[in-house]
C-alpha cells in the first residue's frame, strides 16, 4: 500500500523520537516548572478526584511503610503527639487495615514524585519516619524527603551488614517494640535522627547515638540515632565507643529498654 | 543461526555457532560501553544503545536473528508486565479511551494533512503519496512508544502513580487500535482455534495462580513469568495467528489481582530491561536510509511536539490537573513501535 522507503524513514523517525524523549523525559520535571505559569491557564476545574491535592489532615509526624517497625512508631508516637501522626502506604489493604485501626492513614508511595508534589505539605511537618521494608526504597525516599521538606528530622530504617551468628543468646525484642519505645522519647528530645536496625530480628536492642554520620544516608541531621544491639555495637562502630554518648536522660531511658 | 544447524555439517555448525557467539559478546561490550557513555554524559543509556544502533549500521552490520529475539521477548515481556499492573478500570475513565482516541483521530488528520501538503511543495517521498497512503503513515506515527513510556515511568517509581496508569491506559487503547488495524488489513491465515485460544487462554487464570503460588521467590518464578508471557501468552496466539504481544497482554492481565503480581512484576524488570536493550539495537539498526528517507523522518519528528501538547490539553479538559497532564504526555511524547510494524505491514 505504501513504498517501501516508508519503513525507513518511519524506522528512523522512531529511533529519533525515542533518542530525543529520553532526554526529554529525565528534564520534565525542570521543564514543568519553567512553563508553570504558562499551563496553568488550562486547567479545568473542579479536578477528578483522585486528582487533587491531598490535605496531611495538620499532621506534624509522617510515618511511610505501615508494617511491624510503621505501626509501632506510630502508635509510640501517638501516646505523646496524639492526633498529630499521619501514617502512609503505598498498600491499600494496608491503608485500609490501619485506617479501621483508628490510624490516621494516607495512601501513597515516598518515592513516587507525584505524591510528595500532591501532598500540600506544611513545614509544620517536623519527623518523617521512614519504615518501609525495602532498604533501597528508604534510602532513596530520604532524598525525597530533603526535597520536599527541607528542615525535616528524618528517622529511618537502617540496614547494617551483619555477621553475628549469636542470635541464640540474645533476649528477643522486636524492632516494632524498640521503635515505639524510641519514638516516645524522640519528640521531646532537641535532637534528631534515629535510624532502627531491622536486619537483626529478635536480637536485644539498645539505643546509642552515632556522630559519624553514615554515608548513604548523606542527610545534615545534627545527630543519629541508631536502634543496635549490644554485641554489634563495637563491629558497626569500630571508632566509637558508643556507651560514652549516652549521654542525656532521656536517651539513657530508652538505652535501657532491655526487657 | 538455527539455520546452519539444522541443514549444515556439523563442525560447519559449530564454527558458525563459536563466530556467532563472538560477534554478540562484542555486542554486548559495545552496546555497555554506549550505555555507559550515555549515562556519564548524563543521557538515559537508551540514547546509548540506539547510537550504538546507528554506529553499527554504518559499519554495515544488519539486525540478527539473536538481536531479533531479545527485542522480541523483551517487548512481550514488558506487555505482560503492563497486564499484571493494569486496571481494567483505568481503561474505563474518558480521559483514556476517549482522550486516545480523539488523539488519534486527530494526529492522524494532522500528519496526513502536512504529508499531503509538502508532497505538493514537492517532498521527496511524500510527493507520490495518495490520501489514502497519507492517512495510513499518519496513523503508522500516531501511536506513541510503550517501550519508551513504561521505562520513563519506571526509572521515576511512577508506574502506579495517576499520571502513570493514564499514559499506560492510552498506551494500551493505542495498541488495541494497531491490533484491530493489523487484524483488518492483514491478509493472516488465521485459524478456526482462534475462537477457543482466546476464550481458553484467559479462561485458564486459576491455572496460573495456582503455579504462582508455588514457584517460590527466585529464578524459579522468574522462568514462571517467562513461560506464561512467551509460551501461554504469545505462543498460542501467534499459532492461531493472532498477535502475540496481545496474548501476552491478557495472560498478565489474568494475574493483576493475584497477590504475588508485584513480586513476579518486579522479578521481571531487570531481565525484561536487558532484553530491551536488544529492542533499541534493533530499532536503530531498522532499513537503510537515504537522505530523502532522513529528511522525511526529520519532518515526522516535527509533529511530536504538538502531538505532546494535544495530550496535554485534551488531559487538561478531562478535568486533571496540568501537573499531572504535562507528565503524563511527556513519557508519550515518542512514536511507537508499532506504528514501524503497522508501516512494514502495509508495505507488504
Amino acid at each position: 500500500m505504501i513504498a517501501p522507503e516508508w519503513t525507513s524513514a518511519i524506522g528512523v523517525a522512531v529511533a529519533l523520537s525515542f533518542a530525543l524523549g529520553a532526554p526529554l523525559n529525565t528534564a520534565r520535571y525542570a521543564v514543568f516548572t519553567r512553563l508553570s505559569n504558562h499551563l496553568a491557564r488550562l486547567g479545568c476545574t473542579p479536578v477528578q478526584a483522585d486528582d487533587e491535592p491531598l490535605e496531611p489532615l495538620g499532621a506534624e509526624i509522617m510515618v511511610f511503610g505501615m508494617g511491624r517497625v510503621g505501626v509501632g512508631a506510630f502508635d509510640g508516637l501517638a501516646t505523646c503527639r496524639g492526633d498529630r501522626i499521619l501514617g502512609a502506604d503505598r498498600n491499600e489493604r494496608i491503608v485500609r487495615m490501619n485506617a479501621a485501626e483508628g490510624r490516621q492513614m494516607i495512601r501513597g508511595d515516598a518515592l513516587d514524585t507525584e505524591f510528595w508534589e500532591r501532598l500540600q505539605l506544611d513545614q509544620r511537618i517536623d519527623l518523617v519516619v521512614l519504615a518501609m521494608d525495602d532498604h533501597t526504597a528508604n534510602l532513596e525516599a530520604v532524598r525525597r524527603v530533603k526535597d520536599y521538606l527541607p528542615n525535616t528530622r528524618i528517622a529511618a530504617i537502617a540496614s547494617l551488614p551483619t555477621t553475628s551468628g549469636n542470635s541464640k543468646r540474645q533476649v528477643s525484642t522486636s524492632p516494632a517494640t524498640c521503635m515505639a519505645r524510641l519514638a516516645r522519647v524522640l519528640p521531646t528530645m532537641p535532637v534528631i535522627c534515629s535510624t532502627a536496625k531491622v536486619l537483626v530480628r529478635n536480637a536485644r536492642w539498645e539505643v546509642h547515638r552515632q556522630d559519624t554520620r553514615p554515608t548513604d544516608l548523606a542527610t545534615s541531621p545534627s545527630h543519629w540515632f541508631t536502634l543496635g544491639h549490644r554485641e554489634l555495637r563495637n563491629t558497626f562502630h569500630p571508632n566509637t565507643n558508643c556507651g560514652r554518648h549516652f549521654q542525656t536522660g532521656e536517651i539513657r531511658t530508652s538505652a535501657s529498654m532491655d526487657p | 543461526m538455527r539455520e546452519t544447524e539444522t541443514h549444515g555439517p556439523p563442525e560447519a555448525a559449530h564454527n558458525a555457532t563459536g563466530a556467532q557467539l563472538t560477534v554478540d559478546l562484542t555486542l554486548i561490550l559495545i552496546r555497555f560501553i554506549f550505555g555507559f557513555g550515555a549515562n556519564t554524559v548524563k543521557l538515559p543509556p537508551l540514547v546509548g544503545y540506539l547510537v550504538a544502533g546507528f554506529v553499527l549500521r554504518a559499519f554495515g552490520y544488519e539486525v540478527t536473528d539473536a538481536i531479533e529475539l531479545l527485542a522480541d521477548v523483551g517487548v512481550l515481556l514488558l506487555l505482560f508486565g503492563i497486564g499484571l499492573k493494569l486496571r481494567l478500570t483505568t481503561l474505563a475513565r474518558p480521559a483514556v479511551w476517549a482522550g486516545a482516541s480523539i488523539h488519534a483521530a486527530t494526529t492522524t488528520a494532522l500528519i496526513s494533512g502536512l504529508l499531503l501538503g509538502l508532497g505538493a511543495l514537492g517532498l521527496p517521498l511524500a510527493a507520490g503519496l495518495s490520501g489514502q497512503q497519507a492517512a495510513l503513515v499518519g496513523f503508522a506515527f500516531s501511536f506513541s512508544s510503550t517501550v519508551c513510556a513504561v521505562k520513563a515511568l519506571e526509572e521515576r517509581n511512577e508506574a502506579t502513580s495517576l499520571r502513570g496508569r493514564l499514559a499506560v491506559g492510552i498506551l494500551v487503547v493505542q495498541d488495541i487500535f494497531a491490533v484491530v488495524f493489523l487484524t483488518l488489513t492483514v491478509e493472516t491465515p488465521r485459524s478456526i482455534w482462534a475462537i477457543p485460544v482466546v476464550i481458553g487462554v484467559p479462561a485458564a487464570k486459576s491455572v496460573y495462580g495456582w503455579l504462582l503460588d508455588r514457584a517460590g521467590h527466585g529464578e524459579l518464578l522468574l522462568l514462571l513469568g517467562l513461560a506464561l508471557a512467551v509460551a501461554v501468552g504469545a505462543e498460542s496466539f501467534s499459532e492461531v495467528g493472532l498477535k502475540p504481544d496481545l496474548g501476552a497482554l491478557l495472560v498478565g492481565l489474568t494475574q493483576a489481582n493475584h497477590s504475588r503480581a508485584s513480586e513476579l512484576a518486579s522479578t521481571l524488570l531487570g531481565f525484561k530491561d536487558i532484553l530491551l536493550i536488544g529492542f533499541f539495537l534493533s530499532i536503530a539498526l531498522e532499513g537503510t536510509p537515504g537522505f530523502p528517507e532522513i529528511g522525511v523522518a526529520l519532518v515526522l519528528l516535527l509533529i511530536l511536539p504538538p502531538k505532546a501538547a494535544g495530550f496535554v490539553w485534551l488531559t487538561s479538559r478531562f478535568r486533571f490537573r496540568v501537573r499531572t497532564a504535562w507528565h503524563m504526555s511527556v513519557t508519550l511524547a515518542t512514536s511507537s513501535e508499532f506504528g514501524l510494524s503497522v508501516a512494514v505491514v502495509s508495505v507488504n
